[in-house]
């Protein structure tokens, strides 16, 4: 069965139509890449599957394993095994890093029925995963985001897709904004993130990422619907060629 | 039928008052309470409790004056307390009105002085080893005057219990180069509450507050503080909630009096339901103190539809070379935080307490968070 199953998706953000018909599927195991021009959907794709009030599903259907994702509440959406890396992620001035972290963790394992991890052995798996992802531990007193740089603030959101372990992650645009180290910190992070039973749908406008993380297939968003999808070859292309030829 | 007027009510408070003791000369407080009733501006500065309203805190306080006060904390080298009756008393009247700066904007506190049946003065001559514990029981009225003496360093943490009617004045005078860090709490309670707090910084010297407050059936807390000489100052903060039925109203007055002065306000409050908040920021930089710097921050949260919160700078500046900043807002929990946490898996409640609970600790401080936090994030809507 697969995980994400989305058909003929129609959504509108404010009375206009962004998403016209998009058709998706991703299996456990895989990692798919959506490449697209500058306000095609990509983003509003993410959004509409973690929730986000003000995106309207006006047709289609979004399955999540078993489940209709559409009815279920953002935060039921994470515990049900959804994360979305954020294109730009907010800041939380006075609710600190681990604060957040914990809560969230918290919530989830107790929707999942499973017990809460003691403070202990919190602290110590997110100061670990702090210093694979080459974060400060003082990071994680600060508020959420809080003064973070752009890249850090893409690697905190790595670090919470691994503290959470979903089932799909979304990585909205999470290379943007990276120098050279900090895509490889990030790649390394997703790599080891992927695993059978789960899978990544990555948001980027650059192929230099697919060298790092291998994707399975690759598809191209253009005016709300995916226009064609293929193998790495079709970044490659896209790379060389830019988005001038889906018109024609 | 007509009532009394206010005249007969006022001079009723100072008989009942008098009647127990005479320490001081309530017929010159009275004078000039009197005089200062026709004034537009006493009449502004009560525009949120009404002048009526403060009569009748200080009627019921004068009907049952049981007050007494409890103190922790002055069994120890440096510190002294001795009544105010023991003072002369036409000396101790001339002093404490002539510290209660601006009284046409001091009714509250002209009041409290009419309906204490005493008072007590405390003397800080060497920075105490423990911080000095002030409270009280029963209901009433009661006048402190806290004392810090030249470069002494001291710590003042009062609690306002949940019980009352009650009108408490607290006088404060900082020497050169002294420091008093002040902390207050107001629990919840049914009663009207009326506190003042006037202080007055001398050249060097530092006032630094944190108040916290739950509202009250109706309750005004009142700060003045008087930055009389060169490189005073004073960084208040507070954190306040004001739910069903209750009123919180609080006036905050910083006056620079001299050059080289330095005051901070940062106060947050939230509105958790349907009752009426307001805080008054009024910064009053007098001619001659050049180069003063005064910064305001007041924010609102209104968590409740029917939360009414007013807020309203005021900025009075007699001279050119100053810095001042100020903001006052009245908004809701950011929308962008509470639906990362939600994505998170942190349901929309827990999140918004999350977020109100990091608005009010930003202004709580230590000495406050573990006994009485608890008393204003509990009020919150679960
Ligand atoms: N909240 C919103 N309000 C109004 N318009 C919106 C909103 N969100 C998205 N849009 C519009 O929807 C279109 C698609 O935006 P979206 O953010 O999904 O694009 P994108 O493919 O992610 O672009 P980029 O590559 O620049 O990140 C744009 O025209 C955008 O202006
Ligand atoms: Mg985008």
């Amino acid at each position: 069965m697969s995980l994400l199953e989305i058909r003929s998706l129609h959504v509108e953000v404010e009375g206009k139509p962004i998403l016209k018909g998009l058709d998706l599927t991703i299996g456990a195991g895989e990692v798919h890449a959506i490449m697209g021009p500058n306000g095609s959907g990509k983003s509003t794709l993410a959004n509409v599957l973690a929730g986000r009030p003000g995106y309207e599903i006006v047709s289609g259907s979004i399955r999540f394993g078993d489940q209709d994702l559409t009815a279920l509440e953002p935060h039921q959406r994470a515990h049900a095994g959804l994360f979305l890396a954020f294109q730009y992620p907010t800041e939380i001035p006075g609710v600190s890093n681990m604060e957040f972290l914990k809560a969230a963790l918290d919530h989830q394992h107790a929707a999942r029925g499973q017990p809460a991890m003691n403070a202990a052995a919190f602290m110590k798996q997110v100061r670990s995963l702090a210093a694979s992802l080459d974060l400060n531990p003082e990071f994680l007193k600060r508020g959420v985001n809080e003064g973070f740089s752009g890249g850090e603030k893409k690697r905190n959101e790595i670090l919470q897709m691994l503290l959470l372990a979903p089932r799909l992650a979304v990585l909205d645009e999470t290379d943007s904004g990276l120098d050279i180290d900090a895509l490889q910190t990030v790649a390394d992070g997703v790599n080891r993130f992927r695993a059978p039973d789960n899978a990544v749908l990555m948001i980027t406008h650059y192929q230099r990422l697919l060298n790092h993380i291998v994707p399975d297939q690759v598809h191209v968003l253009a005016a709300g619907r995916i226009v064609r999808s293929g193998g790495r070859e079709l970044a490659e292309m896209l790379e060389a060629q830019g988005y001038g030829w889906i018109d024609a | 039928m007509t009532g009394p007027t206010e005249g007969e009510r006022i001079l009723r408070i100072a008989e009942r008052a008098a009647a127990g003791s005479h320490w001081l000369d309530h017929r010159a407080v009275a004078e000039r309470l009197h005089a200062t009733q026709a004034s537009p501006v006493h009449r502004e500065s009560l525009r949120h409790t009404a002048f009526d309203a403060l009569l009748r805190i200080f009627e019921d306080v004068a009907a049952d004056a049981t007050i007494d006060a409890v103190f922790t904390g002055i069994e120890q080298p440096g510190v002294f307390c001795s009544p105010l009756a023991a003072v002369d008393t036409g000396t101790l009247t001339g002093h404490l009105l002539d510290n209660l700066p601006e009284p046409t904007r001091h009714a509250g506190a002209d009041l409290a002085l009419l309906a204490a049946p005493s008072g007590r003065l405390i003397d800080v001559s060497a920075t105490p080893a423990s911080p000095l514990h002030i409270g009280d029981t029963g209901q009433g009225a009661a006048v402190t005057v806290v004392r810090v003496q030249r470069g002494v360093t001291a710590e003042l943490i009062e609690r306002v219990a949940p019980t009352g009617p009650r009108g408490g004045l607290l006088i404060i005078e900082l020497a050169h180069d002294a420091t008093l860090n002040h902390y207050r709490a107001v629990a919840p309670g049914a009663t009207a509450l009326w506190l003042g707090t006037s202080v007055r910084v001398a050249k060097g010297a530092c006032y630094r507050a944190n108040l916290i407050a739950r509202g009250r059936s109706r309750a005004r807390l009142e700060t003045h503080v008087v930055l009389a000489e060169p490189h005073s100052r004073a960084d208040l903060t507070g954190a306040s909630v004001v739910t069903d039925g209750e009123h919180l109203d609080q006036p905050v007055i910083i006056e620079h009096r001299a050059p080289d002065t330095t005051s901070t306000q940062r106060f947050h409050g939230i509105g958790a339901g349907k009752g009426r908040s307001s805080f008054n920021g009024r910064i009053h930089i007098h001619a001659g103190a050049v180069r003063s710097d005064a910064w305001l921050g007041n924010r609102n949260l209104a968590l409740h539809p029917d939360a009414e919160i007013n807020t309203k700078p005021e900025l009075e500046i007699y001279t050119d070379d100053v810095r001042c900043a100020h903001g006052a807002t009245i908004g809701q929990l950011d929308a962008e935080a509470l639906f990362l946490m939600q994505s998170r898996g942190i349901p929309e409640a827990a999140a918004r307490q999350l977020l109100a609970h990091a608005f009010l600790r930003a202004c709580i401080a230590a000495p406050l968070e573990a006994a009485h936090a608890e008393e204003l994030l509990g009020a919150l809507p679960a």
